[in-house]
């Protein structure tokens, strides 16, 4: 996955609003020699379709190949058919929470599933903790703060 | 020897209304006997007219005298030497116990005070030898002394001030004891009352749990105010409950429950908690006899039960605050013999209003509570709701950006089709605060002005419908029309949001996905000419019970968990359509899904919403 790493990281550094300060704190360390190629998309599951379109575009920018759904129901469908090596989690979708549907995505594919999850609810860091997330992001968030963490999750730079 | 029942009003506390007339009362010998005319020879100085002048006038200050002693309000008894009562003026008599002085005086001391059991102030046994009369009968000038009087055979109870004064002759030897007594009970009831009244408005406003508290007014009414306290509140849905009833013996308190189980209260009684409930007014019952309760009584067993509770008096007061009925509380005397009187039901009633005024304060509390959490439900759904398209809109931005500083020439289909995006949510956002004005000018009582122009609602709905099946890959909304055409004057925004509400909604409670079934005809019936928009799904369905419930604001299902929304929808959806003169119903079973029947007149508006109703099957 060469270019991630340097893409972010070059825009960042050119930013001028608020966004850079913050990102200094969870940048990556560029080392993208050490970078593996992930084994699988990216689930993005919320039901909001124009999120899931901007996300998409987002990632797919990136290089990273990326699968979407709308409910719980959808995501577990797809990851059974596209075994998924992050997946991006709202927690409040329909019928099903994000942490039922989290438990069960990690049953089927293993609890070290990067989960990186993303909600306008106000009890989001104390959800996603619970869950054990590996990233959370309060709606709306920066895209870069995005692409950042999925950096992070997926290949634990630091 | 008749015994004389209290004055039920209790307006003869001093025996002033029972000395009309004079009893024939005899005075101590020998100054009773009247002059002897036949004497007149002994008093060779006087002629017979004037002896029999004298004689009268004598005569008439003797009456003078027993109507004197008679009009005193406290009673007045001279005992002899042995303890014998040789005189009692009426009140004397009444306070006692007898219906007259006579009855009293040919009683012996021994029986007399057999029929009492006498205690002091602090309720302890008050000892016979030191009665003040039994001391002055010694030649002492004792005290006044207040004693408790319970009389044995009824268990009723006065409260009397007795003073007692020895009377001498020339040797110094104790002729006659007199006493003189004056009933303090009202007195003492009175400050019972205020006490009470006190230590009740304490407790009623001492927590906004009225539950308790009234159960604890309950408790301490008994046995200060009667044997029996009953709090029943009429609740939300106008149902009444029984919410408290206390007496002092637990094993009465069984009888009673059994007593209301077997035989609950008719709602159509004439008299009791049932009337005081539907007039507001206070129902007194000073004496209730056994035939009251033959009367009364349903059956024999009843009857039985009735007895058993062995009710005397009874009065109930009903709880109004700000002109609402909100219970009544029922006292009743049985064992204690007590019998109420005005000054009673006035004060059953002052509790009343207390015990009103604090269930309403509680009420409104509770209600205000619920506004508040209502509202900060909303508040944290509406900034839920609004920071949804946020992220898209503020995404895209940045991801467009990032596109324009990153290439030469940006690829042109894609910023079209981002910037689409952004205005698209955009839209979705101003419909979603407008339709939040709407709700809270609903919620504020004020009315929308529907803007209405002519309307094609097939080719409305066809796009609402393309629009959601977009934001949907698990669902398939089909679309049935059985018009080609259907023009009504309707406010276009707000309709397009009533539809739009109730399809988000199928979809929404279809989790598992499945068919979403849309469809626009035209009725022709009595009331006039409709246009009718249905949407049928086959998901999770309204519980029963709450399917009366789901045009009401904040309302969801308690079978969904999960699914986000503030739940104003469907009911700001009902205003919208009846604004328009016409009507929303929904017939739901769990489990099988639900269908939403939108009907809207067609051609021009009726007036009055009611003339406007379409006649359709009665929802839910």
């Amino acid at each position: 996955m060469p270019g991630l790493g340097d893409r972010l990281l070059g825009e960042s550094g050119s930013q001028v609003d608020g966004v850079s300060a913050r990102m200094a704190q969870a940048r990556p360390y560029r080392n993208h020699e050490t970078q593996v190629a992930a084994s699988g998309p990216v689930l993005i599951v919320d039901d909001d379709s124009q999120l899931r379109r901007m996300i998409r575009w987002l990632l797919e920018d990136e290089g990273l190949s990326v699968e979407t759904a709308a409910t719980g129901e959808e995501a577990i469908a797809q990851a059974r058919l596209h075994p998924p090596a992050l997946v991006i989690l709202d927690l409040n979708l329909p019928v099903r929470t994000g942490e039922a549907v989290a438990e069960e995505l990690r049953s089927v594919h293993g609890a070290a599933l990067p989960i990186v999850v993303i909600s306008s609810d106000g009890k989001i860091a104390q959800r996603a903790r619970r869950l054990g997330a590996s990233h959370w992001l309060s709606k709306p968030f920066e895209i870069d703060d995005l692409v950042v963490a999925i950096r992070q999750a997926l290949y634990g730079a630091a | 020897m008749k015994r004389s029942k209290l004055d039920p009003l209790g307006q003869a506390e001093y025996g002033i209304l029972a000395t009309a007339g004079g009893d024939p009362v005899s005075l101590p010998q020998p100054e009773h006997n009247p002059p002897d005319v036949s004497n007149a020879a002994t008093l060779p100085m006087l002629g017979h007219e004037e002896l029999a002048e004298r004689a009268r006038r004598v005569e008439d200050s003797f009456d003078q005298l027993h109507a004197i002693l008679d009009g005193v309000a406290d009673g007045i008894t001279a005992q002899g030497p042995s303890g014998q009562v040789i005189y009692a003026n009426t009140a004397a008599a009444r306070l006692i116990g007898y219906a007259s002085a006579e009855d009293l005086q040919r009683t012996p001391p021994s029986e007399l005070l057999r029929a009492f059991e006498l205690f002091d102030e602090a309720g302890n046994p008050f000892p016979v030898d030191q009665l003040p009369s039994r001391l002055a009968l010694t030649g002492m000038h004792p005290p006044e002394t207040l004693i408790r009087f319970r009389e044995v055979a009824t268990g009723e109870e006065r409260w009397l001030l007795v003073k007692s004064a020895p009377v001498k002759d020339e040797h110094g030897r104790v002729r006659l004891a007199i006493n003189i007594f004056r009933d303090i009970t009202a007195q003492r009831r009175d400050e019972e009352a205020q006490r009470f009244l006190a230590e009740a408005t304490g407790l009623l406003a001492s927590s906004l749990d009225y539950q308790t508290t009234l159960e604890q007014v309950a408790r301490l009414a008994v046995p200060k105010i009667s044997d029996w306290c009953v709090v029943d509140v009429v609740d939300d849905s106008g149902e009444a409950r029984r919410l408290a009833l206390a007496h002092v013996d637990p094993a009465k308190v069984a009888v009673a429950r059994k007593l209301q189980e077997i035989y609950p209260p008719d709602s159509d009684e004439s008299q009791g908690v049932t009337k005081v409930l539907k007039t507001g007014r206070p129902e007194m019952i000073p004496e209730i006899s056994d035939e009251l309760l033959t009367r009364a009584a349903k059956d024999e067993h009843h009857l039985q039960l009735l007895r058993q509770v062995g009710m005397k008096s009874a009065m109930v007061v009903p709880m109004v605050a700000r002109s609402r009925i909100l219970g009544a509380i029922s006292f009743v005397s049985a064992e204690s013999g007590r019998r109420f009187d005005f000054n009673d039901l006035e004060l059953a009633q002052h509790l009343g209003r207390r015990a009103a005024l604090a269930v309403d304060n509680a009420r409104l509390y509770g209600e205000a509570q619920e506004a508040l959490h209502l509202r900060n439900e909303l508040f944290s759904g509406i900034s839920h709701d609004l920071k949804n398209p946020l992220t898209g809109i503020k995404g895209m931005a940045q991801l467009l950006m990032r596109q324009v500083r990153r290439m030469e020439t940006p690829d042109r289909d894609r910023l079209v089709e981002g910037l689409e995006s952004i205005d698209s949510i955009a839209s979705r956002m101003s419909a979603q605060i407008n339709e939040l004005l709407d709700v809270a000018r609903l919620q504020m009582g004020q009315p929308l002005e529907l803007e209405s122009r002519p309307v094609e609602i097939v080719k409305l709905v066809r796009e609402i419908v393309s629009e959601h099946q977009k934001s949907t890959e698990a669902h398939n909304i089909r679309l049935v029309t059985s018009v080609p055409r259907l023009v009504g004057d309707w406010d276009e925004v707000r309709l397009a949001r009533v539809i739009s509400n109730l399809l988000s909604n199928a979809v929404k409670y279809s989790p598992s996905g499945g068919d979403v079934l849309v469809e626009v005809s035209r009725e022709e019936n009595e009331s006039g000419s409709w246009a009718l928009v249905s949407v049928r799904d086959w998901g999770l369905g309204i519980p029963r019970d709450e399917l009366s419930k789901v045009f009401l604001g904040f309302r969801r299902g308690r079978n969904v968990t999960g699914i986000q929304g503030t739940g104003i929808g469907l009911a700001s959806a009902r205003q919208i359509v009846e604004l328009h003169g016409g009507r929303i119903a929904v017939s739901s079973m769990e489990g099988n899904g639900s269908t939403f029947t939108v009907w809207l007149p067609v051609g021009p508006r009726v007036s009055s919403q009611a003339e406007a109703s379409p006649t359709l099957p009665e929802a839910a």
